[in-house]
């Protein structure tokens, strides 16, 4: 009896398995530990003034306060803190980290050789002044004597020649790996057999002359190897915390770094990481003692902790909210243009998209501002071309097929005799939503009457689907610089030699005004050669520039001197708490 | 009878093998290089990717990964997950406490209200209740839990701010989702109990009590009501299994921490290791589930030891 | 009992059933947009093409989503689209969806239960083994897998069913495995076998007759919750996509603007419940009237 019993409830349960099933994507499980407020979190009746500034404006340090003992509303104890939301970071161990969440802890923690200004600019870091020799090729690092690490261990040059042999050692298996490829000796050891052992491997080009001179010797000449330096993957790892698979694993969820904080305890993870003020650190100090790290899966929960009172920093707003933010918050609410391109991308080397004219007459039927308006509600900016125009020499002006003409499309589209059969095939990552890419199908449908057959895929097998030579039609992605500068936009996009040049894209004068930038005796000199290829980019078009990040958060009242970089990276150390 | 149960443990262990050969085989077999799912949300130069695949034995033969994954299984350890390289038993365990709690929550919703509704409504055949009842069940097997959900959360959390909107803050919380998620198996419940105790009351013995002059609350306790129970602990087996699927839509749209969020992210982020690890940990609580139902069925209704 | 006089009973039994009633009140109006979208559409002063969708006004400003008026009957979505000619054209796409994987599930299943069923032993065990651990991988995990395998990254209506049917067929696998299981055994059969009938002939003069009433009763319903499974797919995205039409891919895109625009989740919310609660309606009714014998069976 009990078999038909089954049966008879075989049906019912068929809903449950059908409208209970799994989850997509964008969420991952995760909840704040305590909604409780933290000591100095914002009390509802602090004075109003506020000192967050919009930091896309030029000058955007504003004031630095002095640190403040607590708010009256927290118990017995004059330490200051905020709390502040990201979602759970891949990893906080430097070497393993490639997103921003794991870099906003990271940068807390460490100190590389030379730092980001927020203006992006290179400074000292840990090496006090550097140079490169006549050759171009080696450059040598003074280190600062009195760099040390939380727990009172000094850093010296070897901990930073052991943390590139572990990031670059295939058995660490380093995500960001590729960064230090143009470091001499590099790929050798990451192209090596795993031998078992991390960091066991040195790199030839790496060498630690004595405690406090490091050399860096580059493949080739590279005038921007500093900037490159400056990714947390360079951070310095003394050998001795990671040399067992038990300490390692320690260091994973506790590490121990050189910078202005150090971890209060081990990361909680899906909850939280709190990190406090380091007194061996000898640059300059944090402004807060404490900042709490709440781990939140959807941005909409953390705003509404923040709503409530609960939260001080909330990073990320649902797009559906920001309207009535920007109205509730006036300038707490801080939009701030990053470093992100979002794009549709042409396989120039198969027809019609070989066609330079059916590329633009594709691109000018785009309407990236009613996108970035009405569809993201000016969470994204409109692109004006194929770098971000907060990138320093990145052109400003918006390129010549970058705009809305439906006309002047339509009238290119039939002069470069259309698509055949007026059918597509467009791929799309599948599962970071449509909502774009709808205005756009819209669009080419109304004026060409094209018909597009939309092919979706997890981003894993989707990054294969549209490798360069594989794709047939069109194909969503977007790029984020690796560090602030266009080289980190043209090079791997647009190059020949790329192995990321998903465009099948090839423009001789274009490689050649890369190489005379890597050649020039430093950046700035390499500058005008990266903008001049950034022109030839734009008049070609391998893709269709859609829009460009813009990095959204909103700061509790009692937070002043509120600060995030276009990089994305909100300057946590520089943050003060009003009392 | 401990034959009986010694051959179903048989069976269920070797459902479980098969289950481990197809999910690792769709998993591995899947295109899209788990190298990549590694190497985070970005295109990295193969260099990275070949290092990484060396680093988890990604181009060994697919025999030999399963034979690794079995022997780690033996010794508890499920591997690393791809994403986070935290162990996939950590990043169970510590979700599992918040589903557990929404599930059970959820199964005494269900129940308690399915069962007393469906033996009162059974009792009233044909009674405006019981069609009013039968009304609610219809509607509820039709609405689809993420309707239900955004609704719950708007009037309930938003609107009249009487229960928590999200997040696990206190046990509060996991009421609305677990009512969420009671929905269905609310239907199902008690169609299933008016059923039964529908068929039951015209069954021999329940007459003969009748005819013996017990009471017709006693005949309803002692003869109806214990066995129409017996379909229910099968229920109850079959229902863990959706629910805990089910649980992944509810813990999305209500922010709690729990497993199904946790494979939500694997399985956007195409994490294998994670997304494997939960499979199998699905199908074992199921496997295992189903045979206590029928243990536990075998010990309340002594007939059914005869079949099979 | 004849033939004859048991359809009629059952027939007439049907017609007096409420849930009948109600059922084909439901489905009718659904049916009706199903088969004629663009007549339907057409009926409202908006465009009927649930394609033709604007991010501008026609001066050109910036055109927000619009409250149900007497142009726009149930208003206009997020990208500008027309909500009524939306929801009509979507009751195509979900009643092809739970027909199509209702059928397809019913045959696969039925064939393997018949199979199991008939044949017993080693065969009868694969095939249960198989329906247990199908059961036992949640559906959006199965869809997944299955949608990576199978297709070319196209999410089409042909996708959908196939990759739900795939992951159904225990159900009616399991029915039609104990009608055989139940038939085998009867004495008739038994002899029709040992007079030498082919297994051709008992399945479909003895075996099939009797399986189907149950099997019609369970798929009936099953219309419905493959509707709903559709629907949540691509509400977590990974049904449906742009440009095809249907109630859970606009749902899901409710969803978001839910606290300023809740027509957008209501409109085809409501079509959605009537279309589940319709088939499920219609099966109970179904299962009244056919009788079915499943718990003696």
């Amino acid at each position: 009896m009990q078999r038909h019993v089954r049966l008879a409830l075989a049906i019912p349960l068929l809903v449950v398995a059908a409208s209970c099933s799994s989850d997509d994507s964008s969420s991952d499980s995760s909840t704040p530990a305590s909604t409780a407020s933290s000591a100095a979190s914002s009390d509802s009746n602090a004075p109003a003034d506020t000192s967050a500034t919009e930091t896309s404006s030029a000058d955007s340090g504003a004031t630095s306060e002095e640190t403040t003992a607590a708010s009256a509303g927290a118990p017995s104890n004059d330490v200051s803190s905020f709390s502040v939301s990201i979602s759970e970071p891949a990893a906080i161990d430097p070497g393993l980290s490639q997103e921003v969440e794991g870099a906003q802890v990271i940068r807390l923690l460490f100190q590389t050789l030379v730092s980001l200004d927020p203006k992006l600019a290179v400074v000292p870091g840990v090496a006090t002044d550097w140079a490169v020799g006549d050759d171009g090729l080696t450059w040598t690092f003074n280190l600062s004597p009195d760099a040390v690490f939380s727990d009172g261990r000094p850093v010296v040059a070897d901990d930073f020649a052991f943390a590139f042999a572990r990031a670059a050692d295939p058995d660490f298996a380093a995500p960001a790996s590729y960064q230090g490829l143009p470091i001499k000796g590099w790929a050798d050891v990451s192209g090596a057999e795993p031998s078992g052992a991390i960091g066991d491997e040195p790199v030839a080009g790496v060498t630690a002359v004595d405690d406090h001179t490091l050399t860096i010797e580059t493949e080739a000449p590279f005038a921007l190897l500093p900037k490159v330096l400056t990714y947390q993957m360079f951070s310095p790892v003394a050998a001795d915390y990671v040399d067992t698979e038990a300490k390692a694993a320690a260091f994973a969820e506790e590490p121990i770094g050189n910078g202005p904080y150090k971890m209060s305890g081990p990361w909680e993870h899906n909850v939280g990481i709190t990190v406090e003020r380091s007194d061996t650190y000898a640059g300059t100090a944090g402004v807060t003692d404490s900042i709490e790290f709440r781990i939140y899966s959807e941005i909409a929960t953390a705003y509404r902790d923040f709503q409530a009172g609960e939260l001080d920093i909330a990073r990320g707003l649902p797009p559906e909210e920001i309207k009535d933010a920007m109205e509730t918050y006036g300038d707490r609410l801080l939009l701030t243009p990053t470093g992100a391109l979002n794009y549709i991308g042409f396989p120039t080397n198969v027809a019609p998209f070989d066609n330079p004219d059916i590329r633009r007459a594709l691109s000018l039927a785009v309407d990236r501002e009613a996108i970035a308006e009405r569809i993201f509600s000016s969470t994204l900016l409109p692109a004006s071309g194929v770098v971000p125009s907060n990138v320093p020499g990145a052109l400003t002006t918006v390129c010549d097929a970058c705009t809305y003409d439906p006309e002047r499309a339509k009238a290119l589209y039939e002069s470069a005799g259309g698509i055949p059969g007026n059918s597509i095939v467009l791929y799309d990552i599948s599962d970071d939503g449509q909502a774009g890419l709808e205005p756009v199908i819209n669009s080419w449908r109304e004026l060409f009457g094209l018909d597009v057959e939309v092919r979706s895929f997890e981003f894993a097998q989707y990054i294969e689907e549209t490798a360069a030579g594989k794709p047939v039609g069109p194909f969503e992605l977007g790029w984020v610089w690796d560090y602030p500068s266009m080289y980190s936009f043209l090079s791997p996009l647009f190059e020949s030699t790329s192995d990321v040049n998903n465009f099948g894209y090839a423009n001789p004068d274009f490689d050649a005004l890369l190489e005379q930038a890597r050649t020039a005796p430093d950046e700035g000199a390499g500058l005008p050669f990266l903008t001049q290829a950034q022109a030839i980019v734009e008049k070609d078009l391998p893709l269709i520039p859609g829009t460009f990040g813009k990095d959204i958060g909103v700061v509790s009242e009692a937070m002043s001197n509120v600060m995030v970089d276009p990089g994305a990276l909100w300057r946590l150390e520089l943050i003060g708490v009003k009392g | 009878m401990f034959n009986l149960i010694v051959r179903r443990l048989c069976g269920a262990a070797a459902t479980f093998v098969m289950a481990t050969v197809v999910v690792f085989g769709a998993a591995f077999g899947l295109p899209g290089d788990p190298a990549r799912v590694i190497a985070g949300r970005r295109q990295v130069p193969e260099d990275t990717l070949r290092a990484i695949r060396l680093r988890y034995h990604l181009d060994d033969p697919l025999p030999e990964q399963y034979l690794r994954w079995m022997g780690g299984l033996l010794r508890g350890d499920l591997g690393q997950s791809y994403a986070s390289r935290r162990p996939v038993t950590d990043i169970l365990l510590d979700a599992l406490p918040v589903t557990v709690k929404l599930l059970a929550l959820t199964l005494v919703i269900e129940i308690a209200i399915g069962a007393t509704l469906g033996a009162i409504t059974a009792g009233r055949r044909g009674s405006r209740l019981d069609n009013g009842v039968l009304a609610t069940c219809v509607l509820a097997l039709a609405v689809p839990t993420f309707v239900v959900g955004a609704v719950v959360q708007d009037f309930f959390g938003v609107r009249w701010k009487l229960l928590p909107v999200a997040g696990t803050s206190s046990n509060l919380s996991y009421l609305l989702p677990a009512c969420t998620l009671a929905v269905t198996g609310y239907a199902i419940a008690t169609r299933l109990m008016r059923s039964q105790t529908l068929a039951h009351q015209s069954e021999q013995h329940v007459i003969t009590a009748r005819a013996k002059g017990l009471s017709e609350s006693a005949v309803t306790r002692r003869h109806i009501v214990r066995n129409s129970l017996v379909p229910f602990v099968a229920f109850i087996g079959l229902e863990i299994g959706a629910l805990a699927s089910g649980s992944i839509v509810v813990e999305r749209i209500f922010n709690l921490p729990g497993v199904g969020g946790v494979v939500a992210r694997a399985v956007s982020q195409r994490d294998n290791a994670l997304i494997i690890g939960f499979t199998m940990a699905v199908i074992a609580t199921y496997l295992l589930v189903d045979l206590l139902a029928d243990v536990a069925a075998l010990a309340l209704d002594p007939r059914l030891r005869g079949v099979e | 009992m004849t033939g004859a006089a048991s359809r009629r009973t059952w027939v007439g039994r049907l017609a007096r059933h409420a849930g009948f009633r109600i059922a084909c009140v439901l489905l009718g109006v659904v049916g009706v947009f199903a088969i004629a979208p663009g007549v339907v559409a057409s009926l409202s002063p908006a465009s009927s093409d649930p394609l033709e969708c604007s991010l501008r006004a026609s001066d050109g400003s910036y055109q927000d989503r619009m409250a149900p008026s007497g142009d726009h009957w149930f208003g206009t979505d997020s990208q500008g689209c027309d909500e009524f000619a939306r929801v009509v054209h979507g009751a195509r796409t979900s009643l092809q969806i739970g027909l199509g994987a209702a059928l397809l599930t019913t045959v696969i299943g039925t064939v393997l239960g018949l199979i199991a069923g008939w044949r017993g032993g080693w065969i009868d065990a694969i095939v249960r083994r198989f329906a247990d651990v199908t059961l036992g991988i949640p559906l959006v995990v199965g869809s997944i897998l299955l949608l990576s395998v199978l297709v070319d990254g196209r999410r089409t209506p042909t996708q959908i069913i196939v990759t739900l049917a795939a992951q159904l067929w225990p159900g009616p696998a399991r029915i039609a495995r104990s009608v055989t299981r139940t038939i085998v055994q009867l004495p008739y059969v038994e002899a029709a076998r040992a007079l030498g009938a082919s297994n051709y002939r008992i399945v479909t003069r003895h075996v099939l007759p009797n399986a189907l009433p149950a099997v019609i009763a369970f798929a009936t319903p099953l219309v419905g919750l493959l509707i709903g499974a559709e629907s949540t797919l691509s509400y977590l995205g990974i049904g449906l996509q742009v440009p095809s039409v249907s109630w859970g891919v606009m749902i899901d895109d409710a969803q978001s603007v839910y606290a300023n625009s809740p027509f957008l989740l209501l409109f085809p919310g409501l079509f959605l419940v009537a279309a589940i609660a319709g088939f499920i309606l219609l099966g109970d009714a179904l299962n009244d009237s056919l009788d079915v014998h499943l718990e003696r069976g």
